[in-house]
């Protein structure tokens, strides 16, 4: 129904975001500093295209924290290709939604 | 809140989606919320891959959350446009257009509302947005601190030393680094004309210090400013490279001639760096420490730089250090300045230092608070403006809802859901609103340039802050028309849910009564902006006017003023009283002047310079320092400026260099030292008493300087008489005439430089502009507030009309009823004008009693009126009883024409 995906560097930076494991919608707009207006419906096309599923949290991990259960993405099997299209357009994705120090602690 | 505006967002999307949607965005809100939140990659084997694990994370803010919120307002549009059946969407707003087209009168005045109503908002936001939100266009502007040095009489806001700044930057713990600037008037050529332009002086470290890359080149850099060195560079602004080099990156490099000495141009900086403050933008920089070569006049030669007594650095600028508060920044210069105060008894150490965080512009200091108080008027005023706007087309769309009643029926029988019905309902008012939108930044656009001819309090011209629609700009309107789309959109479609569809098929009016009351309700918030509006604009006008009557003691029209800066142009004393001599000569001959002198600062600018005096004869008190103000003027001056003389004589050409030095005194002067005599004959003396003594020879009147100013003891020396010194500097010369002043403006200027084709003109004007531009708040708020208040009266007008034409309709066979049972048409006229009069009485008085309250706010700016002034609140009150008295006649009068029978058959 919708458009094909248009590859911009917001497309790119969301889905690196749900690739190094950020689920929610709030989480990938920490990550990437995007706006929740530009988040949200990215990952509602994605959800068009099948990139991604979303699920909700099981009730008991929410009822621990004593808040409502939250929704979930992951991605599919079909969003490598496209996650591959990202990181070859924008080399720059790889340091984005990570943080600098936690990189050197790693190595 | 937030869960209020989630549930009304939530309308927006599609009906099977919906509750999972707000779960969704309640869920994460109230995570973002939560104390001990966890952010980041869930599974800890994907965080290897280069990303932070799972980590705890601060609480959101309450304003982070409400801006995600405003991402739920775009989510839930990309819902209903996406995830809805797309024929359905096309089907709604082909519907409404269709709509629209049958009444085109209401979608016009709709638009029309909201289009003044976003347009002003727009405008004015935008002025906001510069002057006190936007932050500086540098590296982390909230590390940033200002600095000032405490001056006599204890005003904390004061300019520093060379030495000052060296020691502050040097010996502070607080900060990382401290950068001083300086604004300087420069004459370079450019072209064949040389012209002046704003400089700025600028330490090495400044724009490191800002973290501001070049546009173009480099900019100065530490270095740049160690004394004596051979070459020197300057920067250019972005703006006046384009304007006056044609944005040619071939001006890099270019040599240019600054107070007659070279430079070399090295850099442009970018297009947003506006320098750090409001009402001085820099359009060339240069290293501080070339002072020594563009000092003129009394400067020249005098090692300014060196001298620690010598204040005049207006900018100082630091960055904190990482961690610092800004409290113990302030305590460390409490520190240091006590330190300097021991160290430097003889040269008057600074006796404090205050430092305040910026992030945004500087406001000028002295009028700092006027603008900041100028403008959040102005943005109240025009957001009171939108909420008239808004008033009216729910208003508008309330009555119209009414009367789509039968429509709005129909299709709910023939199955239509709520939801549908909702949704096109909804459809139709955010179209309006983006329309609207639309065409309010087209409004905007014209407000712009209606407002670049104004200044704010300080002389801060609008023109010169640069306003244009930026991304910010273009989202307060966005969302502002929005949400008025959402505000209206929702009466009517709240209305049709509550609606009984065999009811509006019958035409039953039982519903009647609540819209009726809704409109009147309207109608009083209405009555109430309007009120407030005008009476704002009757005392700004009041203001206004008696700011231009005053009598300030001298001519304020047909006199033209130009200025210029002997020293910028290294004439010697001799070169200057030549020229002086010449030009007035040549300017008396022209057609329509009647007479022209000079001085070093006419009024209405305050002279700001004074003089320590005796007064021979009068004894002071012990510890009395007779400090009088003073000018410097030329032959014939009094009678130029049209000051009276109350005794004695007007300075003439004979009293020059050589002849027995003489002066004129102001009446204060008079009466303060010789009271009840005549002082002419009378001697003082400047400087000791032994010095030769000024013969008193004239006594004028009293001129206002400044507008408030208190006049103050004054005493005018003839120029040809003083020291040459002051002919190094500024004079203004001051030309009478009869005739037109624009063209003797231009024949001004030719004669200046057929003199000297390169002196550059300071100020060319018109002694009227001169005085406008000190009314300048009185004359912005009096015409915005005239144009917002007028506008304001339209729409109540509108709404009264609306009102009573809306009662009248709903009421026909109950008028029909009462007329055949021999009612008096004049008694159903005063029923029907009743249904507006007391929802505006209402709204009259509470207007009244808001305006009491509100104008005391903006008594900054009333120029001898009350904030409470009776006459401006009695005006108003008589004017909106007689306009609403007319808007409700005419539609009242269509009562007494029912036809009876009609009225009884038509159901």
């Amino acid at each position: 129904m919708s458009k094909p995906l248009r590859m911009t560097y917001a497309t790119g930076m969301v889905l690196q975001a749900l690739d190094r494991g950020c689920r929610h919608g709030f989480d990938i707009i920490d990550a990437t500093g995007l706006r929740s207006g530009t988040v949200y419906p990215l990952l509602r096309r994605f959800e068009d295209a099948h990139l991604v599923r979303s699920k909700w949290e099981p009730i008991a991990v929410a009822r621990a924290e004593n808040r409502p259960p939250r929704k979930y993405y992951e991605l599919t099997e079909s969003a490598e290709p496209m996650l591959q299209l990202a990181r070859e357009r924008f080399p720059a994705l790889a340091s984005v939604p990570g943080h600098r120090e936690t990189v050197d602690q790693t190595r | 809140m937030t869960t209020v505006l989630l549930r009304v967002i939530s309308l927006l999307v599609p009906a099977h989606e919906r509750v999972d949607w707000r779960r969704e965005w309640e869920a994460e809100i109230a995570h973002a919320r939560h104390p001990r939140r966890l952010s980041g990659p869930a599974n800890p084997l994907l965080a290897a891959g280069g990303t932070t694990p799972r980590r705890l994370a601060a609480p959101l803010s309450q304003l982070a959350v409400a801006l995600r919120c405003l991402g739920a307002l775009e989510d839930a549009f990309w819902l209903r446009i996406h995830r809805r059946n797309r024929g359905m969407v096309l089907q709604d707003v082909r519907y409404a257009v269709r709509s629209f087209a049958k009444n085109p009168v209401f979608t016009l005045v709709v638009l029309v509302t909201l289009a003044l109503g976003i347009g002003a908002n727009t405008a004015i936001f935008t002025l906001v947005d510069v002057v006190l939100l936007r932050p500086l266009p540098v590296q982390d502007p909230d590390e940033l601190v200002d600095i000032w040095t405490t001056c006599r009489r204890g005003f904390t806001h004061c300019s520093s030393s060379y030495p000052d700044y060296l020691d502050y930057r040097d010996r502070n713990r607080t900060l990382l680094d401290v950068a001083a600037f300086s604004g300087v008037e420069l004459s370079l050529v450019v072209g064949d004309r040389n012209r002046i332009v704003q400089g700025s002086l600028t330490s090495g470290n400044y724009f490191g210090l800002l973290g501001v890359a070049p546009f173009l080149g480099r900019l100065i850099v530490p270095g740049d400013d160690e004394r004596g060195r051979p070459e020197q560079v300057a920067i250019l602004s972005y703006r006046f490279w384009s304007d006056h080099f044609g944005g040619d990156p071939g001006a890099v490099g270019r040599e240019i001639l600054l107070n007659d000495t070279p430079y070399t141009i090295v850099g442009v900086t970018p297009r947003p760096f506006r320098g750090t403050r409001l009402n001085a933008e820099p359009e060339v920089w240069i290293p501080f420490t070339s002072y020594d070569l563009i000092a003129t006049g009394q400067d020249q030669g005098r090692d300014r730089l060196s001298i620690r007594s010598s204040r005049w650095i207006g900018g100082l600028i630091g960055r904190r250090r990482p961690g610092v508060t800004a409290q113990q920044i302030a305590v460390d210069f409490d520190v240091l300045s006590e330190q300097m105060r021991e160290e430097f008894p003889a040269e008057r150490g600074p006796r404090n230092v205050t430092t305040a965080p910026v992030s945004g512009i500087t406001l000028p200091v002295t009028a700092g608070a006027d603008v900041t108080r100028f403008v959040l008027l102005l943005m109240s005023v025009v957001g009171a403006t939108l909420l008239i706007a808004c008033a009216n087309v729910a208003n508008l769309l309330l009555a119209r809802a009414r009367s789509r009643r039968r429509e709005i029926a129909v299709r709910l029988a023939l199955g239509a859901g709520h939801g549908r019905l909702t949704a096109q309902l909804l459809t139709e008012s955010i179209l309006l609103a983006g329309l609207g939108a639309m065409a309010g930044l087209g409004v905007a656009q014209l407000a712009f340039a209606a407002l670049s001819g104004f200044s704010l309090p300080g002389f801060v011209a609008v023109d010169s802050l640069g306003l244009r629609l930026d991304g910010r700009v273009l989202g307060f309107t966005v969302v502002a028309s929005i949400l008025t789309g959402l505000i209206f959109g929702l009466a009517p479609a709240l209305h049709a849910r509550r609606m009984s569809v065999t009811g509006a098929l019958k035409d039953d009016e039982a519903g009647g009564g609540g819209v009726l009351r809704a409109r009147s309700a309207l109608l009083t918030a209405q009555t109430v902006l309007a009120v407030v509006l005008l009476i704002g604009a009757g005392l700004f006008v009041r203001s206004l006017r008696n700011g231009l009557a005053t009598d300030t003691g001298f001519t304020t029209r047909s006199m033209a003023m130009l200025s210029v800066d002997f020293g910028m142009h290294r004439y010697t004393s001799e070169q200057s009283l030549q020229f002086i001599q010449e030009f007035a000569r040549r300017a008396e001959i022209l057609p329509g002047v009647s007479s022209v002198s000079y001085s070093i600062l006419p009024p209405p600018t305050a002279s700001g310079m004074g003089l320590f005096a005796v007064i021979d004869g009068y004894t002071p008190q012990p510890d009395e320092e007779i400090r009088i103000e003073y000018d410097m003027v030329g032959p014939a001056y009094f009678a130029t400026m049209g000051i009276r003389l109350e005794e004695g004589r007007d300075l003439t050409a004979g009293d020059r260099r050589g002849a027995a030095p003489v002066v004129v005194i102001n009446q204060t002067m008079a009466e303060r030292w010789w009271p009840g005599a005549n002082p002419v004959g009378r001697t003082i003396r400047v400087g000791g008493p032994d010095v030769p003594a000024w013969e008193v020879v004239g006594v004028a009147r009293d001129v206002g300087r400044g507008l408030d100013g208190v006049p103050e003891p004054f005493v005018y020396f003839p120029m040809l008489q003083a020291s040459s010194r002051v002919l190094d500097g500024n004079i203004t010369f001051v030309v009478k005439t009869a005739g037109n002043d624009a063209q003797l403006l231009s024949a001004l200027r030719t004669a200046v430089h057929t003199l000297d084709p390169n002196l550059a003109l300071d100020e060319l004007t018109t002694m009227h502009n001169r005085m406008a531009e000190f009314l300048m708040p009185q004359r912005m708020g009096s015409t915005l507030l005239a144009a917002l208040g007028g506008m304001a009266l339209v729409l109540a007008t509108v709404g009264i009309f609306g009102v009573v034409a809306y009662a009248v309709n709903q009421r026909r066979r109950e008028i029909g009823i009462r007329l055949a049972l021999g009612a008096e048409g004049s008694h159903i006229l005063s029923v029907m004008v009743r249904s507006a009069a007391v929802p505006v009485a209402i709204g009259l008085v509470a207007g009244l009693g808001a305006a009491a309250a509100l104008t005391r706010l903006a008594s900054t700016f009333m120029y001898d009126v009350a904030p409470q002034d009776p006459a401006t609140f009695g005006a108003v009150a008589v004017l909106v009883v007689a306009v609403a008295l007319l808007a409700a006649y005419l539609p009242a009068r269509k009562a007494t024409t029912v036809n009876p029978t009609e009225a009884l058959r038509s159901e």
